[in-house]
């Protein structure tokens, strides 16, 4: 699943959130970072994957609820849309 | 079963060893004669006796042995024991010294240990030197993974450091028992450093794969597009081709959920690429050098190039194999995982 938002800045606070929680949570875990954002091709919106230990995660971001206050979610799709790409080829 | 090993030397004439041998020899390959001097104290040898010791070096057996095999050399004063028969075979485990008597003197050899030789449950060809990278989702000690199960590192057996890493937490693939390491065709992906990969470069992959869309790479080099197995566009929808500059013909070979092994050889003019034992294809697909090694999607990360399936196991090596070597590998890999 991945979480869409309107800013890479509430992107990158998410996936820094993410990678907090794992890094505090999960023995092992061992990455730099949890993502790097890909975007839409007319950059107006970032997607973050969401990690798939959801049960987990729903509890702590509460991810079943597209829009929420705190992360500012505008949508959780099942695979990216077509036309988006990932930061690294730009 | 008892193999045979390199004869233990006689250290000085007329006195006893002292040394300990166990060097095994696997199947195959040549028995190391042990040929030693009469001092001149020429006659027919007229025993050759494996003693068997204890722990404590206390003699418990004697094993009277052929002495027909025995070569004499009465003109340089030289006895040969044949390098063609393996007299461990006869004996059971334990400590033993061999000991050569004639009419003169009795020699006696350093001792050795017969043991139940266990063949590597790989061929020695993987270890030649010609071997890159060697990934095994069944070697634990090689992959990095967390509590979870994602893989941070899948180490080169070899400990070349031509390692796969993920360092970004959404990318690492997940290992599974029995199954390998899942690339899940959303996000997995595995990348080495770069490193000297320059063609022949030659390719074993086993894998499964666990749904279709277009342009999955399997594989990738270094840089994009340098040494590729993917899925190509249109139908049928497992229309697999190689490519390093050049598309290759198609096959179609790959059956979902069902375990393959690919052996792909980027070799200019001479490369060729075959699925299991199926017709092999012999092509030019061009001179890309890999220069690393990508696996579950393309160099350049791309989601659209990610593959779904499980990994169980690749072989990167820097030289066209000679087909009984390759066959060896084919065999192992065959043979390991029942394809």
């Amino acid at each position: 699943m991945i979480a869409i938002f309107n800013t890479a800045q509430r992107a990158n606070a998410f996936s820094n959130k993410i990678h907090a929680f794992l890094n505090a949570n999960r023995q092992g875990y061992n990455a730099v970072k949890w993502s790097e954002e890909n975007k839409s091709d007319n950059d107006e919106k970032w997607a973050v994957q969401i990690h798939p230990d959801i049960d987990e995660l729903n509890v702590k971001f509460n991810l079943d609820m597209p829009g929420n206050n705190e992360n500012q979610i505008v949508e959780i799709v099942e695979s990216l849309p077509d036309n988006w790409y990932n930061i690294e080829e730009l | 079963m008892l193999k045979t090993y390199k004869y233990p030397q006689i250290p000085d004439q007329d006195k006893e060893g002292t040394g300990n041998v166990l060097l095994g020899v696997q199947d195959g390959e040549s028995i190391t004669p042990l040929t030693f001097s009469t001092g001149g104290n020429n006659s027919a040898i007229i025993s050759f006796t494996a003693v068997k010791f204890n722990q404590y070096r206390k003699e418990v057996d004697r094993i009277t042995l052929a002495t027909s095999l025995i070569a004499i050399d009465l003109t340089n004063n030289i006895y040969k024991v044949d390098g063609l028969t393996d007299y461990t075979t006869a004996l059971d485990n334990g400590v033993y010294r061999f000991e050569f008597q004639n009419n003169f003197n009795l020699w006696k050899t350093e001792y050795f240990k017969v043991i139940d030789f266990v063949s590597p449950p790989f061929p020695a060809v993987i270890e030649d030197g010609n071997t890159v990278a060697w990934y095994l989702s069944d070697e634990l000690s090689t992959i990095t993974k967390d509590v979870s199960d994602f893989v941070s590192v899948w180490a080169d057996k070899l400990a070349s450091g031509n390692d796969l890493l993920q360092a970004i937490g959404a990318r690492q693939p997940k290992w599974f028992l029995n199954l390998g390491v899942l690339f899940d065709g959303a996000t997995s992906f595995m990348k080495t450093l770069s490193f000297l990969y320059n063609q022949p470069e030659q390719i074993y992959i086993v894998f499964t794969q666990l749904s279709w869309s277009q342009f999955d790479y399997i594989f990738d080099g270094d840089a994009g597009d340098s040494g590729i197995l993917f899925r190509e566009a249109g139908l049928p929808i497992n229309n697999m081709a190689v490519y390093a500059g050049i598309t290759s013909a198609q096959k179609f070979d790959v059956v979902l959920t069902t375990p393959i092994i690919a052996r792909v050889l980027f070799n200019g003019a001479s490369s060729t690429f075959q699925f299991n034992n199926s017709g092999e294809l012999t092509g030019n697909w061009g001179a890309s050098n890999m220069g690393g090694f990508s696996l579950g999607g393309r160099a350049i990360y791309n989601t659209t190039t990610l593959s779904n399936m499980y990994v169980k196991e690749v072989i990167l090596r820097d030289v066209a194999d000679s087909p009984s070597d390759e066959q060896d590998i084919y065999n192992y890999l065959k043979s390991k995982y029942s394809i």
